[in-house]
């Protein structure tokens, strides 16, 4: 059984090493020129895919530098698992929009936009699973063994 | 002429009747960034011709630059007059009339008039691209290469 320090790490290598590939491919794309004068409509389709969650890892992370997070020795691990394989399914997905664009015969704006259908669906079940996740941790429970770090 | 283009896989052309002469025009074909045909293109595909994507290098190439298309229309003037160049851009669509509602035969009364040195032939050659982010711009126009290197692409250097 991981600690919860252990999962919140797992969860934020996932998401920063997936975001951080996809951004790099991005950032490729339009030094290169592959979105012409449409480079602002690239980043309007990626940044609001990772930005919400990120902010989220990011702002727990600050919590537990700062002293101020939740922490408990023994956490659900039926919902890390679950918040880790959505988060890591939706991540691939965002990421094969990107890289099927070469096979596709579809136009890549056609197909960011209509990975709204799948994406959008997949992006609050990650929402739904972290919140579940983190919650777990702030909510008091009987018999729960809680060490609040920095109080 | 006809023959040349024939010999060079041109099997389609248009004729136009303009003052003193007239002016043949090729069909839209779908070249190489080099200029050179596309070989299926002698197929008479309407269809794109989707970009290689069988190796690793064609692969990334197509991540970060995209798929392009090139597109080129021949237009042979054959007059007494002299022709100057103008910077007036032509769009896919007028270039693709020119072909569409040309006549398939020389008029009668053209083709019987003997071609003495008073006339000139004169090419000029339009070059279209094609992005994949713009399908409704569709194709904008870019002179990348010289007529000189289109014509010697297309096989019509003997012409001139």
């Amino acid at each position: 059984m991981k600690n919860m320090t252990d999962c919140k790490r797992y969860l934020a290598s996932l998401w920063f090493s997936g975001s951080g590939l996809l951004f790099f491919i991005i950032l490729a794309q339009s030094i290169l020129g592959r979105y012409g004068d449409r480079t602002h409509e690239a980043w309007s389709w990626f940044l609001p895919t990772i930005m919400p969650t990120l902010s989220v890892i990011i702002g727990v992370l600050v919590m537990d530098a700062i002293g101020k997070g939740i922490n408990i020795d023994e956490i659900n691990s039926f919902l890390f698992k679950l918040s880790f394989g959505i988060s890591f399914c939706y991540l691939f997905a965002v990421l094969l929009v990107i890289l099927l664009q070469p096979f596709s015969s579809l136009y890549p704006f056609t197909v960011m936009s209509l990975s709204s259908l799948w994406l959008d669906p997949l992006q609050g079940l990650v929402a739904a699973a972290m919140s579940a996740f983190f919650v777990q941790s702030a909510a008091p429970a009987k018999n729960s063994k809680h060490k609040v770090s920095g109080i | 002429m006809v023959d040349e283009l024939r010999l060079a896989g041109y099997n389609q052309f248009k004729y136009h009747s303009i003052p003193d002469g007239f002016a043949l025009v090729t069909q839209l074909e779908e070249i190489n960034k080099n200029g050179s045909r596309k070989i299926r293109y002698s197929e008479r595909r309407t269809m794109l011709i989707e970009p290689d994507v069988s190796n690793f290098h064609g692969y990334i190439k197509l991540l970060l630059h995209g798929k392009q298309w090139f597109y080129r229309l021949n237009l042979f003037i054959v007059n007494t007059h002299i022709i100057t160049p103008t910077t007036t851009k032509v769009s896919y669509e007028q270039a693709a009339d020119w072909f569409g509602q040309g006549s398939l035969n020389l008029p009668y009364e053209i083709k019987k008039q003997p071609y003495s040195n008073h006339y000139q032939c004169t090419a000029l050659v339009y070059e279209f691209e094609k992005l994949d982010i713009k399908p409704e711009a569709y194709i904008k126009f870019s002179p990348r290469l010289s007529a000189s290197t289109h014509l010697k692409q297309a096989d019509l250097k003997r012409l001139f």
